[in-house]
């Protein structure tokens, strides 16, 4: 298949990010390439002309701990992810969801920050039908087939946040390290992806020419407990129906420092406030958690076709805190 | 491995050689049609309709791209005629005025830029006036618009024994129900491709990925008018087919080899993406069956009355013959006496739907099996209970009138099955299980059937395949058959029919490529036919070869060694030349079928069986996971183990598909989830372990008493599965696949 992508080899990140800001939307970085072709194939977004291969620039590929954190570069692939023993240990909600991503092909190919800034799966966009995200000016998904869309925080697009890995950092609260024509800069996780009321045309706020470099993580302590689980239609190469990464520890019998957020359900990772301060400081008990999980659906706003998503998220609220609870190193029953 | 009735007292059959194109295979040697490289190839894409209907008014070639280096074909460009030859003269290859289905080729381009043909799509334009199309089966049977003959009906069968409607007022019991299966796709792994060079002088050569090469050698011939041996067609390594390269891959080798002819004989090649594969091809057929049944009291089946209407699309492709093994395989192994079965197939403006694994059988097997498990529950009797009281004994008869001269042995194979699912105790737990946890629910359930092999009635007389075998210049033989190797297993279990025929070892076998230059009309590679009736045939062309041999004083008669073998086929060769020794199929003897009334014995031979499935059903997903399977089936004779367990275990995961996943999304007749992302399959993680059990009653008539099995797992998994969901949520189950939705909508209606 010829595509008519011109490939630039350019000499350092900061002469991608300036290449990238200068061209604007005319280039892209070729990471883990699986977004590219799909689009190339599909025609149906702007594909770039330019492709700047990232990995080659510098060393983008790696798991080191350092400082007390863990970090990865952005070229890592999810399966080298999925399969590193360090990260096992200490940040095993990650390896959760690498393990959770498509498939073996697709998770030796794909690269972490390719899997953060993957654009939505909504059937619309993918098959170019005109969208806020694709130049048009409206949603399809508001009134067409949006079984697969947000139930929270919808309008006015209705696309859900689709990245496994993504959900788990989030939970992880993971740092970025993004490079950008002025520089280098860190910034959370949680900030990356924007509100679509903010703007519906895109997913995440880097602007043409702002690189991730790296991800960084706190590892958890054996105090902690935490998961990914995910629903899907089949049982590999597909995206999350619902999904939830969930981290918490045992604070002098408590439930504490409780970081919850879903996917599948809306725009963002979206975090369940209400169920959360159900149970956050809570005493440590299994009864508490059926209470809190009635509670993790407040505030659903299902369109046409999507409610069967909130007892998903109920009981997918409720597995994981009784899967985490039974491992916590001391419980009360 | 599979348990196997009785070990093997054969030197090949019943063993487990290495697959003969497998070190091909897994060290990527074997070239499928797109790693064939020829030199100046253009590559051709094919210009569909939009619309389910219309007529067509022009076509025009927009600016933006350099048409004068395009090749382009339509229909006037045809030298012949532009008929594909099927059953009926429907078809044609390139729309000339009236567009029938939407996805039909109506133009073709080809370019020696693969880039740019795929761009230039974008710039042709096709002005149609639309006309009302017909897109369901209801709108079909109305006869508000006729497109079709004057009822849009294809074909009808009927057949009648006793008189059912005598019954219906004495019955203790009346159950009726209505049931429905959806389309699948066949998802061979490798779409459809052939390369094509074609000119008036050279005549038409094709190479493609397809399941029957004189097939497509026949639909060429009048597109050209070309006699036979101006038109070849070559088999390429295959990747799969599963009946989806059994009568389409004629269109794209017709369409490369037009556009090869128009291009002066320059090669072509067309490879459909898998969305266009998907879109355009042909899938298994839709099929709606209405039974009503009269049981007595106690559970003996009185009378029964089906009713079964197939959706065939927009040409009738194979749907007579699809519609005639779905009808009699529509009863069941069940006796009754007076039964009425009533099929048709009907035209609606779909692409034409065609063969897939099973052949109409499936659709209905789904039906009565479900019907079956309906009447037990409304009659308070265990589902097995109720198989034991109606299945075929000896001397029984089935509503073709075809008499079980001996027993079938239902009974055993059913058995098998529920001792080796723990089917009762399973059953018992169950219950309880279900009546105390609402969030899971567990279910297991079972099918019980047949499937006939080989073709219907006198079709393998009307075939009159000739299949043979040839020495080869090393002292071995070469099996010459038009039988293609589509990762069943062809070329290796016909090679150990004939290495055990032989006297010689299985490595001295080789299998000469199908190519309509080389090789006899062994019939197509469908139908579970290719190890019963072409396996047979060879055998017996392997006995007639080592008996020239013998009388022409080379080989010693009795045993000789392999060695010995090789020796006197090298002698042989040196002194009279070459070898070749064909034979043709001779119809066993007792078979008599009526193609008027549809009685007799529809199939020579029955392979029967008994699919177990074990379900859990999550009730906030409402998403159902087979978690154990069992298949126990009786075949005949196994040649080769793994791979007979291979085709159950492929046939059941294909199946499991079609039950819970596969829901073909139409819209103006044509499939929408053209994608995997949205066409839902089972991976290696949704399918259950798969334990297959063989029994083994040699069949007189097949290669070392073999019958077919290849279709037969198609048959029992949806039915199994169905019943096991019913099980779980004690609700009938009518229709397939039992998507979540459907499992919502049952438990939450």
């Amino acid at each position: 298949m010829t595509y008519p992508f011109k490939i630039e080899r350019l000499a350092s990140l900061q002469a991608a990010a300036r290449r990238i800001a200068d061209l604007q939307g005319r280039a892209a970085i070729l990471g883990g390439g699986l977004e590219l072709l799909d689009f190339a194939r599909s025609g149906a977004d702007q594909t770039p002309e330019i492709l700047i291969p990232i990995r080659q620039i510098a060393p983008m590929s790696y798991i080191e701990t350092r400082s007390g954190e863990i970090r990865i570069g952005a070229g890592t692939s999810i399966a080298e992810i999925a399969d590193s023993t360090g990260i096992r240990r200490v940040a095993w909600p990650l390896t959760e969801s690498a393990n959770a991503v498509g498939s073996s092909q697709i998770r030796s190919q794909s690269t972490l920050a390719g899997n953060l800034l993957q654009r939505p799966r909504c059937w619309y966009f993918r098959n170019g039908i005109s969208c806020f995200k694709n130049g048009g000016n409206t949603c399809p998904a508001a009134t067409g087939d949006n079984r697969y869309h947000a139930i929270f925080g919808g309008g006015p697009t209705y696309s859900v946040f689709q990245s496994d890995p993504g959900l788990a950092l989030c939970a992880l609260q993971a740092t970025l390290v993004i490079v950008s024509p002025d520089g280098e800069r860190t910034m959370p996780v949680t900030d990356l992806y924007v509100d679509p009321k903010q703007d519906a045309s895109r997913e995440h706020v880097l602007k043409p020419g702002e690189i991730i470099r790296e991800i960084r993580i706190t590892p958890l302590t054996d105090r902690y407990v935490g998961t990914f689980m995910k629903i899907r239609e089949r049982s590999g190469f597909d995206f999350a129906t619902v999904s939830i990464a969930l981290i918490y520890n045992n604070f002098h019998g408590r439930f504490k420092d409780i970081r919850v957020y879903l996917g599948g359900v809306a725009p963002r990772p979206y975090v369940p406030e209400k169920a959360l301060n159900q149970i956050q400081y809570k005493k440590l008990g299994r009864g508490e958690i059926p209470p809190a999980a009635d509670l993790a659906a407040e505030g659903a706003a299902p369109l046409e076709h999507n409610a069967y998503k909130i007892p998903m998220v109920k009981r997918l609220f409720r597995e994981a805190f009784e899967v985490t609870y039974e491992k916590l190193s001391w419980r009360p029953d | 491995m599979p348990q196997v009735s009785s070990p093997p007292t054969f030197q090949w059959i019943g063993r487990n050689p290495p697959r003969k194109e497998s070190i091909d295979k897994v060290t990527g040697r074997a070239l499928y049609i797109d790693d064939l490289k020829f030199e100046g190839v253009l590559y051709g894409k094919t210009i569909r309709s939009a619309v389910p209907r219309g007529i067509l008014k022009n076509i025009s070639f927009l600016p933006g791209v350099p048409w004068g280096e395009f090749t382009i074909v339509t229909a006037k460009d045809i030298p012949g005629k532009n008929i594909v030859s099927l059953i009926e003269l429907d078809q044609p290859f390139l729309v000339e005025r009236e567009i029938k289905h939407a996805a039909e080729p109506i133009a073709l381009i080809a370019h020696p830029d693969k880039g740019l043909v795929e761009k230039a799509m974008n710039f042709v334009k096709i002005d149609v006036d639309e006309l009302p199309a017909i897109l369901t089966i209801d709108e079909s049977l109305s006869g508000k618009n006729i497109q079709w003959g004057t009822d849009n009906i294809f074909k009808t069968f009927h057949i009648r024994r006793g008189d059912p409607d005598s019954i219906w007022s004495k019955a203790d019991v009346v159950v009726e129900g209505e049931y429905w299966t959806g389309a699948q796709e066949q998802l061979y792994i490798e779409p459809q491709g052939v390369v094509a060079v074609a000119s008036r002088e050279k005549g038409v050569t094709v190479w493609g990925s397809m399941q029957c090469p004189f097939y497509v050698q026949k639909g060429l011939k009048p597109l050209f008018d070309l006699p036979e041996d101006k038109v070849r067609v070559i088999y390429t390594v295959t990747g799969g087919g599963f009946g989806g390269k059994e009568e389409y891959p004629t269109l794209p080798a017709a369409h490369a080899a037009l556009l090869s002819w128009k291009a002066g004989g320059q090669p072509v090649k067309i490879i459909y993406d898998r969305i266009e594969d998907m879109w355009a091809t042909t899938k298994r057929h839709p099929c709606r069956t209405r039974i009503k049944s009269a049981f007595s009291r106690d559970g003996k089946l009185a009378a029964l009355k089906i009713d079964a209407t197939m959706d065939g699309g927009a040409y009738a492709t194979l749907s007579a013959v699809v519609l005639s093994r779905g009808t009699l395989h529509s009863f069941g192994p069940y006796k009754c006496e007076h039964a009425v079965i009533d099929t048709r197939a009907v035209f609606t403006n779909s692409p034409p739907y065609g063969a897939f694994r099973g052949f109409g059988a499936p659709q209905t097997i789904f039906a009565i099996e479900q019907h079956m498990d309906r009447a037990a529950r409304t009659l308070g009797i265990e589902p097995d209970e109720l198989r034991l009281k109606n299945i075929l004994r000896k001397g029984d008869a089935m509503p073709t009138g075809q008499i079980m001269k001996e027993d079938p042995g239902v009974d055993g194979v059913l058995k098998k099955a529920l001792d080796e699912s723990n089917y009762l105790e399973k059953r018992r737990a169950y219950r309880e299980h279900n009546h105390a946890d609402s969030r899971v629910k567990k279910g297991v359930g079972f099918a019980l059937f047949f499937h006939g092999a080989g073709f219907t009635g006198s079709g393998e007389v009307f075939l009159d395949s000739k299949a043979g075998v040839e020495l080869t210049a090393e002292g071995g033989v070469r099996i010459l058959s038009a039988n293609t190797e589509i990762g069943q297993g062809s070329f290796t279990t016909h090679s150990q029919i004939v290495a055990e025929e032989l006297g010689i070892s299985y490595e001295m076998v080789e299998v000469a490529t199908p190519d309509t230059a080389v090789v006899p009309n062994s019939g197509p590679t469908v139908a579970s036919r290719t190890c019963m009736v072409v396996g047979e045939i060879l055998r017996k062309a392997a006995a007639d070869l080592r008996e020239v041999l013998v009388k022409s004083g080379h080989l010693p008669g009795g045993r000789h060694t392999p060695e010995e073998f090789r020796r006197a086929a090298l002698r042989y060769r040196e002194t009279q030349g070459e070898l070749k020794v064909f034979s043709k199929y001779q119809p066993p003897s007792g078979i008599h079928w009526d193609d008027k009334t549809y009685t007799g014995e529809a199939y020579g031979a029955y392979a029967w069986a008994c699919y177990v499935s074990d379900v859990e059903i999550d009730m906030t997903t409402c998403q159902v996971e087979v978690l154990d399977f069992v298949a126990v089936q009786e075949v005949g004779r196994v040649i080769h183990p793994v791979i007979a367990k291979g085709q159950i275990e492929g046939g059941v995961a294909q199946a499991i598909g079609w039950a819970l996943y596969e829901n073909v999304v139409l819209h103006q007749g044509v499939m929408q989830n053209i994608q995997l992302t949205n066409y839902i399959l089972p991976t290696t993680a949704d399918t259950p372990p798969i334990r297959v059990f063989f029994h083994e009653h040699p069949y007189p008539n097949g290669p070392y008493g073999a019958k077919g099995l290849g279709e037969l797992p198609m048959d029992g998994p949806a039915p199994a599965i169905a019943a096991a969901v019913a099980f779980a949520i004690d609700r009938n189950i009518a229709s397939i696949p039992i998507l979540p939705e459907t499992i919502f909508e049952a438990t939450n209606g």
